[in-house]
């Protein structure tokens, strides 16, 4: 008996550890193992990461999205060739023979056939089901309206990165997301605030004004100076993004980047709305002030001369504006001190990038006596006044005129509205960088500036609308001086002058027909703006004040 | 001794080990309701390891399904989204009012109308303007 209940026992814990070893590998499998081939399972099954987020326009029009293209490949292992040959071949340009040729090439055991399929041909070969020869799906990158906006853009590279522009910019938001649970959901959506008809309007007519000009090139931004949003962008060459590889490949790398934000320049009269904001802000002058103006003025041992090298005597401030003077403006800047004059040019953002949400913004050149001592002198400070020896982007200027339009406050501008993600809506908000000058001195810069419009260049003008704007044509500065007789010229302006909707910089570079601001930059605004404010629904004066 | 005499008596020995050891006559009914039980327990174990692994294996396969028909039909909207933006991009749009025998518009005329209620059409005024 005892040595059946000995042997019983030794039974029993032999059971019992294999008992216990089961309920541990249970544990392990059921507990453990399991979370972890939860997290597996995507790897597992190959599913195909989700698309990259979509790109509209404000108004809901696809700019940029993903669309499902196909690989087709070849696996000699048990590939159906007479099948292939009789009911796809045809359908995808394949020859029978080369498909016979495959056939007797042992060596080769996979191949990838076509790198390009379109969807319907895709779908096509994955459900004929042919063995031996399938399609994969990929996403690839589609811009529907070409070259539009390419600039503000960008484009997705073969490695799916972002690049240039918002695609660049917004990479990681509009990349898809790999979830907790291992799967990826979509990149999130963006809503630009961007118009495609305005954009196409913008670039349209910035091609005619090279045409009509000989411009080299040239730049237009079309902005709301109350929230910074931008409503177009264009500038010349532009690319198209789906070619992107073509130009890349031919080192033209150049023609990616977006001269609207990364090209420095230096602004000339335009500059002067700044200068007069400033003087009139800080009291230094009234826009009723007179001075006595010279041909030309000698400052800092060097002498700055009227663009035509004329005295136009007294002279009140509008007429300062409306006749562009270099003498005015060197007076104003001199009176105000530089301590002054920079303190509003800082306030205006000047030398500091906007924070505009795209890839390669510059930050511009303001030489301060507080920063650069050894390069300032005071012949800088004079030709600060009327835009020379500073350097800036044509963003830059929308940005700080368009505070002078925005009742003195200057936002930052911005292109995203909305970033869309499922059910989650982020919209921008307006971010507004600081006042550099009050309400009273923009309202009165705002009516000089379109005084000065209607006494020198009536030719900007638009039926029904008030402009309040300002020309320039400035000089290229290269190593050792000024590229004469070169100019870039531009006109900046914004309507209705007294309740401003939209600011409009026109920049052509190198302009043969004419050097001057106001009869190249002028025209092509004016043409621009016809067609431009309807769209934009904005409304003619006499309906503001009909309304009001 | 040869090999295989001595693996025959091991066997032997080990058979009769086992028969001494396991002889019912002498489990008590105690004894046999416990090893009854250990069974049942054992049985009960396997079967629900089993069960909860087929039901994984189950799952497993009908999520990949899902998710590869979830991918289908991402590609399919994916193409159906883009097509018809082609079919609405200006050069589209342009090319189908030309048919229709739209025209380029000339100069506008602005005419002030009192009172003229706000309308839902697109203006940056009444609708993308923050507030003021």
């Amino acid at each position: 008996m005892d040595s059946f209940r000995s042997r019983f026992n030794v039974f029993l814990i032999i059971v019992s550890i294999i008992a216990a070893l089961v309920g541990v590998q249970l544990i392990r499998f059921q507990l453990i193992q399991h979370v972890e081939s939860k997290r597996d399972v995507p790897e597992l099954l190959k599913v195909e990461p989700a698309a990259r987020g979509r790109i509209y326009d404000r108004n809901g029009y696809l700019l940029s999205g993903d669309e499902t293209h196909f690989e087709l490949a070849y696996d000699r292992n048990g590939a159906n060739y007479g099948r292939f040959i009789e009911e796809l071949a045809p359908t995808l340009g394949i020859t029978s023979s080369e498909i016979l040729a495959l056939k007797a090439q042992p060596a080769i055991t996979h191949k990838q056939l076509i790198k390009d399929l379109p969807y319907d041909q895709g779908s096509l070969v994955r459900e004929t089901d042919v063995w031996g020869f399938t399609a994969h799906p990929y996403w690839k990158r589609a811009y529907p309206e070409g070259s539009l906006a390419a600039h503000v853009l960008g484009f997705v590279n073969d490695d799916r990165l972002g690049l240039y522009g918002v695609e660049g910019w917004y990479n990681d938001v509009l990349t898809p997301t790999r979830q907790a649970d291992g799967t990826f959901a979509p990149g999130a959506d963006l809503v630009l605030t961007i118009d495609r008809n305005a954009q196409a309007i913008t670039e349209e007519e910035l091609a005619l004004a090279l045409r009509d000009t000989g411009a080299e090139s040239g730049s237009i931004i079309v902005a709301n100076p109350r929230n910074g949003e931008i409503l177009a962008m264009a500038s010349t060459p532009g690319y198209d993004p789906t070619h992107y590889a073509e130009i890349a490949n031919a080192q033209e790398e150049k023609a990616f980047v977006n001269p609207n934000v990364s090209d420095l320049f230096e602004p000339g009269s335009i500059f002067k709305v700044l200068t007069m904001a400033a003087a009139l802000d800080s009291g230094t002058v009234t826009r009723d002030t007179v001075y006595n103006d010279t041909a030309s003025i000698e400052v800092g041992g060097q002498v700055i001369w009227n663009w035509d090298r004329g005295g136009h005597g007294p002279t009140d401030m509008t007429g300062l504006l409306a006749k562009s003077l270099n003498v005015g403006a060197s007076t104003l800047a001199i009176r105000m001190g530089q301590q002054e004059f920079y303190k509003y040019m800082r306030a205006f953002n000047l030398g500091r990038p906007t924070g505009i949400d795209l890839q390669h913004e510059a930050a511009g050149l303001l030489i301060t006596r507080d920063k650069n001592p050894d390069r300032w002198s005071e012949a800088i400070l004079a030709s600060n006044s009327f835009g020379q020896a500073i350097a800036t982007t044509p963003l830059q200027m929308v940005a700080s005129i368009g505070a002078v339009a925005n009742d003195g406050v200057l936002v930052q501008p911005h292109l995203v509205r909305k970033i869309i993600r499922g059910d989650r809506v982020d919209e921008a908000k307006v971010v507004a960088v600081g006042r550099p000058i009050s309400s009273e001195t923009a309202h009165t810069l705002s009516d000089m500036l379109a005084v000065a419009v209607q006494r020198e260049v009536p030719e900007a003008l638009v039926d029904g609308y008030t402009i309040a704007g300002k020309t320039g044509t400035a000089q290229i500065p290269v190593p050792g001086g000024y590229d004469d007789p070169w100019t870039i010229a531009t006109f900046i302006a914004y309507a209705p002058a007294y309740d401003p909707q939209v600011i409009v910089l026109v920049k052509l570079d190198r302009p043969t027909s004419s050097m001057w601001g106001s009869e190249t930059a002028v025209p092509a605004f004016q043409r621009l703006a016809t067609r431009l404010f309807p769209v934009l629904g904005i409304l003619p004066d006499s309906q503001v004040a009909l309304n009001k | 001794m040869p090999a295989n005499s001595n693996n025959k008596n091991a066997n032997q020995r080990l058979t009769a080990w086992l028969n001494q050891g396991l002889k019912r006559q002498n489990w008590s009914t105690r004894r046999v309701a416990q090893m009854g039980l250990l069974i049942a327990l054992g049985v009960v174990v396997a079967a629900l390891y089993l069960l909860q692994s087929s039901q994984i294996v189950t799952s497993t396969r009908q999520v990949q399904l899902l998710r590869e028909e979830l991918a289908e039909l991402q590609q399919a909207n994916a193409d159906l989204a883009m097509n018809i933006s082609l079919m609405s991009t200006r050069a589209q749009l342009q090319q189908r009012a030309n048919e229709l025998g739209f025209a380029t518009t000339g100069n506008l005329l602005f005419v002030g109308v009192p009172h003229m209620p706000q309308d839902d059409s697109p203006s940056i005024a009444n609708i993308y303007s923050p507030e003021r």
